[in-house]
């Protein structure tokens, strides 16, 4: 069987000035009826697709919302078909080049699976007095309406009907949210680590997520 | 979106904890397996398709499952192999399943599930996925075999899920890790 061909690009403005943070984009894209999987959980069964950045100061990497893909058995799975991005807040120093390199790393599945990976590069010139680089043009999840009560009760403020995505995190919990009408609500326990998160999706343009650590400055629910 | 929720109802996995399925299966050499025979032994499970990538490394040169079965079933362990494929499907032919017998060295019986009832019943979604049934028929074990997908580690140090389990067995201990997100392809069910 002939190997999927992924195609890995690397997107970062070409000047930035010294001190102000900007975005690093590494795309994936998977070939006509081939999936990879989500960077952040790839459901019940698959490898999390893999993004690490070198050659600049960054945050960890933020994820695409991604898609439901049901195998046969009902095996459920959380998928970029065909394609996501892992984005990257890079943090310039002071003046000069930056040689980006991204090590990717994903596993591709039509019924076969195929794991892969690249490197790519660009390169990022810190210049003085270059124009701050516009917001990115890769549609994140935005931050949910939410808040996390001293019991542990998790309510996200978002309509029914929404895909859910928990990260790996979320869902060693062992918990899912449901919907009472106003909000996504779930118990949590008192131990649930900060980094857990959980993405609702509306459609290809519209998604949300919510994370533990981070309810404190997500809009508060009305 | 409904059938969807029926099948997945449908396949609800076994707990761990829980009394393990109960299962009568052809081995590739038409030997018939079931649980029952085994009672009173430890048993692993390994869900396996011989064409997964994630398979061919851990049987392949240097892979973790080359020496670990052979090392168990030394100390009176069960070993056995399941392939839920369906017909047709990648890796189910059972001639491919005789022959990569030879090719990964492997000695302990792999069954065939042409149906995926075995592999529903165990709530098996990924291949390699293992589980480990104590001496008296309880599933104690039920996920990955280790923390190193195709070699590359996650986490600081490596771990064998599986000799865990299986050690915290021998010496009377509860499965201090009974679970554990497993990795792979999926298994390549019929419907």
């Amino acid at each position: 069987m002939d190997a999927p061909t992924v195609e890995v690009r690397l997107e970062a403005p070409a000047e930035v000035p010294p001190g102000v943070p900007f975005e690093v984009v590494a795309r994936v894209r998977a070939p006509a009826g081939w999936h990879v999987y989500w960077g952040e959980n790839p459901g019940a069964s698959g490898l999390p697709t893999r993004a690490r950045l070198f050659g600049v100061v960054h945050d960890a990497p933020r994820w695409t919302a991604p898609t439901l893909h049901t195998d046969s058995g009902g095996i459920r799975t959380y998928v970029y078909e065909p394609s996501g991005a892992a984005v990257f807040l890079a943090r310039p120093g002071t003046p000069g080049t930056l040689a980006l390199k991204a090590e990717l790393s994903w596993l591709a599945c039509r019924e076969a699976c195929v794991p892969g990976s690249t490197t790519v590069e660009a390169t990022v010139h810190v210049v003085e007095g270059a124009r701050a680089p516009k917001p990115g043009r890769t549609r994140l999840p935005a931050p949910a309406p939410a808040s996390l009560a001293a019991d542990g009760t998790l309510r996200v403020c978002l309509p029914a009907g929404l895909g859910y995505f928990p990260d790996s995190t979320f869902e060693s919990l062992g918990v899912v949210p449901a919907h009472d009408g106003t909000a996504w609500v779930a118990r949590l326990p008192a131990d649930a680590p900060p980094e857990a998160a959980v993405v609702y999706t509306r459609d290809a343009r519209t998604s949300w997520y919510v994370q533990l650590g981070e309810i404190g400055t997500h809009p508060p629910c009305p | 979106m409904f059938s969807l929720l029926v099948s997945v109802a449908l396949a609800a996995p076994a707990a761990v904890g829980q009394p393990a399925p109960a299962f009568s299966l052809a081995a590739t050499d038409g030997a018939t397996h079931s649980l029952a025979q085994y009672a009173g032994k430890t048993v692993v499970l390994e869900w396996y398709n011989p064409d997964c990538p994630f398979v061919k490394y851990a049987h392949g040169p240097g892979g973790p499952l080359t020496a670990q079965p052979t090392k168990v079933t030394g100390s009176g362990v069960v070993w056995l192999a399941i392939n839920s494929g369906a017909p047709g499907k990648q890796g189910a032919d059972p001639a491919r399943n005789v022959q990569s017998r030879t090719e990964y060295g492997i000695t302990y019986p792999v069954l065939l599930d042409p149906t995926g009832t075995a592999g529903q019943a165990y709530g098996a979604t990924n291949t390699p996925q293992m589980y480990v049934i104590d001496a008296k028929g309880t599933l104690v074990y039920a996920g990955a075999l280790d923390n190193a997908p195709l070699g590359t580690l996650e986490g600081p140090a490596a771990v064998n899920y599986v000799d865990a389990a299986l050690a915290d067995v021998a010496a009377g201990r509860p499965v201090a890790t009974p679970t554990k997100k497993a990795y792979g392809c999926s298994v390549k069910y019929g419907s």
